[in-house]
């Protein structure tokens, strides 16, 4: 029972005030703690900062004190007790060999818990060798202390007081102030400053405290005989200063300032008590400072909101403050210039519980008007406290909404005839994806084209999308464009030259006198491996626009590393659909919203799908906050003109396509939306803005009877998908990366939140839905990091398309609920970290048929005679055809074997359709139809 | 508070380490030097023969007194209990061990003076104690000094 019971680990400073040679510096040591139970000590350490930093007067000192914990691990929990109150025997092997019943003068005291204080003061030493104070903590439940070099307190609750009365002791030479039989009493002037025999009030040692109208003594012990105490008159007042008697051991001709403290009875110390400590702790202070961070706030550039509703933004002014006491901050005069004070006119500060310096924030406002216009006015702030005075100017203007040019770059390689997964073509979905896209924008942004196969070509160039339906820009893409033969399906992938030809667009577009454009961006859609120069890699260093992309289909056919580093290099993302499903028919259109909504700097604030029946009606809630001013509720469906769809405010107010006031509606073959200023009725403006608002959408009755028709006889139903956008000061941005692309890769989930460009000053709770490939959901929460970024990390265990639905939910500064969301996906494959920008994916089997195909080794007898054998010549050439593409969507050059160009576009499903014609004469369908 | 408000105070502090032995006899066993804040003490100052209670005295040349600590009871001949119930008692008697005082390190600092109860009169103390005297005394010229931090 012995520091050989036992080790130390370390020193960890929990209160950081500054320099130790400029604080008082407190010393917390633990014992009968095990190694599982650091924890727990940690905790307990936290309890009792916290209990003291809450005990006048350390409340307003606390900001002169450093603590430091020190972890020390014992063998065994708890103390030793003997039982010398009753109680079974019970030994611990600790460290400082804690023990209860400690024996004093040949007694042992139940309570009386000590430890081996030099060995105590030896560690507190050795890490902190400026200390003042040690502290010991014992764990165990029992209530018990001791006083002494080392104040010493166990677990229980309430024992955190014996320590601060101890501590009252031997660091602030404070006495008891209860008193007893005299036994111990000093016969002179106790030479403590809290207690004392002198009640003349001309003499008394804390006479600056005793007002004149408070008898002295002011109370006398009636139970003591042998008093000379002289009762009072009158009373005190309650809670005056005075001398009331009974202190330091005696009942009799000893007094203490006030009936109670915390050195009688663990009341809030006395005022004597109190100023005592005070003066002990006044050269541990830092000096106070005030400094303005903020001489002058500017709202620069605030874009024009929506419908003629302005865009609130926030700016704080900010002091930082040194301090232990509370300063309050006032505005004494202004605003000027039609600022405004969102939280009020003052603020409190007070010091910070861990480190020295504290912020004190005023809110300022600033609502957008119209492009070109400015404000200027300034604010007059004074401290209540120390009376400073600052005049802050400020200044604003309002610039027309940030228009971004989008170049589109389409692949158009043969693979985009395949299926997608649900029964419908690659190059069908596209369309419906685009058009979505593109009816969707906002009116002022542009929109170009760009196809890519084995080469690219600009087929439009960027053009003012005009207003919605209808703008020439949306015309002109989908009509002569996207529902043409243009991006009919052909021929090889290169992306890269894609990539190219959209930067060269946007750099175009920019250069061009009108319109002048603030931003691009590039969205890059792709089904296959890049397989004609130039190469991701040799191009993504050119790239100066946002960039997104989408990998349309299996990761294993889609070059994932190198588009994510081109995106995630450009303030972009990728996402890999992977294979669709009849469920999840309209993920490509979805995708594509998203990116729409990352181009537009818009928030997802709900995105859910269902499906509609005759007689159902589906009312799906989404929350709208005050720092939203504008949003865009998207309605997708093979059938959006059969879909009654309204919205409900939050006052219950009904809004339909007929409802005047800020907003506009739209509808076209794949996709209905209303995009609306918020209030979005200005006569209504608390029931249309902020709370919780409704879509509620149903079979409208021009289709009902046909659907009737329909669900009786084939059992169809109206699938659609639900996206709420928010154009809002309330921002929310995810991210995810991945070192590693195989197997068991680590997706490594961030994202920010901002409320008014700053860490939100409410409640916020961030976790990510995650869709594992083998079908399994998981939910992974993301704690705030100390980046000020939320976080997790998700480990990608089986192969392939891992969807990662990032979500934020909580209450804004207001007390508002807010959501948001972002879908990321993440990708792990076998050999996943063999893919090269500039070195497509091998498949070592079709490399070798195509060798062989090339060279000659195989040829039309050869499959006569595989046939002969007995081969069902017919499913072999279809699993061919499956397992390798042409080499316009896979294949690669192969070492040692010509690459003549007239044979480069052949590939082994060619190969096998030759095969095929070998063996059943030309024409014949190589699925043997 | 701002900072001319703040008291004086030494930045220089000398850490003493007296163990109590068994003959209730006091042993200087460490001093230390060290580059931190000393605490300063409130009150007036006690004197020999009119206060009670302890406390240590830092004396310069000629006996003067420098500075003084008032030191806890419970470092020299008593304990504190705190019972479940929340009452308090002290008990008094001789205990041994160690205990440490801060003074301000002042060069012209000679010997530090423990000023208490006598020991022997300890054990007698069923009623209450006369005042302090001096019970030991601590040479701290360099020789004795046991650290510099």
């Amino acid at each position: 029972m012995s520091t050989s019971d036992g080790y130390v680990v370390g020193a960890t400073k929990i209160v950081d005030h500054g320099p130790d040679s400029a604080r008082w510096n407190l010393v917390i040591v633990g014992d009968g703690y095990r190694d599982t139970e650091l924890a727990n000590y940690h905790t307990h350490a936290q309890s009792f900062v916290t209990a003291l930093r809450g005990t006048p007067p350390f409340n307003t000192l606390f900001c002169g004190i450093n603590v430091y914990r020190i972890d020390v691990v014992s063998n065994q929990s708890g103390a030793d007790d003997p039982g010398c109150a009753g109680g079974p025997a019970v030994t611990a092997n600790t460290y400082f060999d804690a023990t209860f019943c400690s024996l004093f003068a040949g007694t042992p005291m139940d309570r009386l818990l000590t430890i081996n204080s030099g060995v105590a003061l030896s560690v507190a030493t050795t890490h902190v060798p400026q200390r003042h104070q040690v502290l010991c903590i014992v764990n165990s439940t029992k209530y018990g202390g001791s006083g002494g070099a080392v104040a010493t307190c166990s677990v229980d609750p309430q024992a955190n007081e014996i320590a601060i009365h101890e501590i009252g002791h031997s660091a602030f030479g404070l006495a008891d102030e209860y008193g007893g039989n005299g036994a111990g009493t000093p016969a002179g002037e106790p030479a403590q400053p809290n207690v004392t025999r002198d009640t003349n009030r001309a003499t008394n040692k804390w006479r600056a405290l005793i007002a004149a109208t408070t008898p002295m003594p002011s109370a006398c012990d009636p139970t003591c005989a042998a008093s000379t105490c002289v009762p009072p008159g009158a009373p005190p007042a309650a809670g005056a200063v005075g001398t009331y008697e009974g202190g330091i051991y005696s009942d009799c001709n000893t007094y203490r300032p006030l009936p109670s403290c915390y050195m009688r009875d663990y009341s809030p110390f006395c005022p004597v008590c109190s100023g005592v400590i005070t003066q002990v702790l006044a050269p541990f202070q830092p000096a106070e400072s005030i400094n303005l961070v903020t001489p002058s706030i500017s709202f620069t550039n605030v874009p024009a909101g929506m419908g003629g509703v302005g865009v609130t933004t926030h700016r704080a002014i900010r002091w930082d403050v040194v301090t232990c006491r509370t300063l309050t901050f006032m505005i004494t005069a202004g605003p000027t210039g039609g600022f405004g004070t969102p939280f009020g006119i003052q603020t409190s500060v007070g010091a910070d519980p861990n480190v020295p310096a504290a912020a004190a924030r005023i809110w300022l406002s600033y609502t957008s008007t119209n492009p070109g216009d400015s404000a200027n006015g300034s604010v007059t702030v004074r401290c209540i406290e120390t009376g400073q005075s600052w005049v802050i100017n400020i200044n604003a203007n309002t610039i027309a909404r940030r228009r971004t040019a989008v170049s589109l770059v389409l692949d158009r390689s043969g693979s985009m005839t395949d299926d997608a997964g649900d029964g419908i073509n690659k190059v069908t979905k596209l369309r419906e994806a685009a058009r979505v896209f593109i009816d969707t924008m906002l009116p002022d942004d542009g929109i170009g084209l760009v196809r890519f196969n084995e080469a690219a070509q600009r087929i439009m160039e960027v053009m003012e999308a005009g207003v919605a339906p209808g703008g020439t820009g949306r015309t002109t893409a989908i009509n002569n464009h996207i529902n043409t033969a243009e991006i009919d399906p052909a021929g090889a992938t290169s992306i890269g030259d894609g990539v190219v030809n959209g930067r060269n667009m946007l750099n175009d577009a920019q250069a061009a006198p009108t319109p002048d454009y603030d931003g691009t961006a590039m969205v890059i859609l792709t089904d296959g491996m890049w397989n004609t120069p130039p190469s991701l890699a040799s191009v993504a260093g050119s790239i100066n626009a946002q960039t997104y992309a989408v990998g349309f289909g299996l990761p294993s056919n889609i070059s994932v590393p190198a588009l994510t580093t081109l995106c995630q290099g450009n303030n972009g993302y990728l996402l890999v659909t992977g294979a669709l499903t009849a469920d999840q028919s309209m993920r490509l259109s979805k995708y594509f919203l998203q990116i729409l909504a990352g181009v537009s700097n818009a928030q997802i604030v709900a995105d859910p799908a269902g499906v509609l029946d005759i007689n159902a009606e589906h009312r799906i809630p989404f929350w709208i906050c005050a720092a939203d001013f504008g949003m865009d509720l998207i309605l997708l469906s093979p059938y959006p003109y059969a879909i009654d769809f309204r919205l409900e405010a939050p006052d219950g107010t009904l809004i339909d396509p007929a409802t005047a006031g800020n907003l506009q509606f739209v509808s076209t073959d794949k996709v209905a939306y209303y995009r609306c200023a918020l209030p979005v009725l200005p006569g209504d403006p608390a029931g249309t803005h902020v709370g919780q608002w409704h879509a509620v959408l149903r079979i409208t009755r021009k289709y009902q009877g046909g659907y009737r028709y329909a669900a009786a006889t084939q059992r169809l139903r109206v699938p659609y998908e639900f996206v709420a956008h928010a154009y809002s000061a309330l921002t929310f941005a995810a991210q995810l990366t991945q070192a590693s692309y195989e197997i068991g890769a680590v997706a490594a989930i961030s994202a920010a939140l901002l409320e008014y460009d700053q860490p939100p000053r409410g409640r916020a709770t961030v976790w990510a839905e995650v869709q594992k490939p083998d079908g399994g959901p998981d939910i992974v929460m993301m704690p705030l990091g100390n980046s000020g970024r939320y976080e997790a990390a998700f480990p990608m265990a089986v192969s392939g398309v891992y969807t990662f639905r990032i979500r934020a939910r909580g209450e804004t500064v207001d007390g508002e609920p807010f959501e948001r969301e972002q879908t990321l996906t993440g990708v792990a494959v076998a050999g996943g970290d063999h893919w090269s920008p500039d070195d497509p994916k091998r498949d070592p089997l079709c490399e070798l048929l195509d060798c062989l195909r090339r060279t000659g080794a195989i040829d039309g007898e050869f499959a006569k005679r595989l046939q002969a054998l007995g081969f069902d010549l017919p499913a072999l050439l279809k699993c061919l055809g499956r397992k390798c593409r042409k080499p316009s969507e896979g294949g690669r050059a192969i070492p040692g074997v010509p690459t003549n160009p007239s044979l480069s576009h052949y590939s082994v499903a060619e190969l096998a359709e030759a095969l095929s014609l070998a063996v059943r004469g030309k024409g014949a369908d190589p699925d043997g139809a | 508070m701002p900072s001319d408000q703040r008291p004086e105070a030494s930045r220089r502090t000398l850490r003493l380490t007296v163990k109590v032995n068994e003959d209730g006899g006091y042993e200087l066993i460490s001093v230390e030097r060290l580059h931190m804040i000393t605490p300063p003490q409130p009150g007036e100052r006690p004197e020999i023969g009119k206060h009670g209670g302890s406390w240590i005295e830092l004396r310069g040349a000629r006996g003067r007194v420098l500075a003084h600590r008032l030191i806890d009871a419970s470092l020299l001949h008593s304990t504190e209990v705190h019972e479940a119930d929340r009452t308090i008692h002290r008990h008094f008697g001789n205990p041994q061990g160690i205990f440490e005082v801060l003074l301000p390190d002042v060069d012209t600092a000679r010997e530090a003076v423990l000023v208490g109860t006598p020991t022997r009169r300890r054990a007698e103390a069923k009623r209450a104690v006369g005042p302090s005297e001096e019970i030991a005394r601590f040479d701290l010229s360099p020789r004795r000094e046991g650290g510099d931090q």
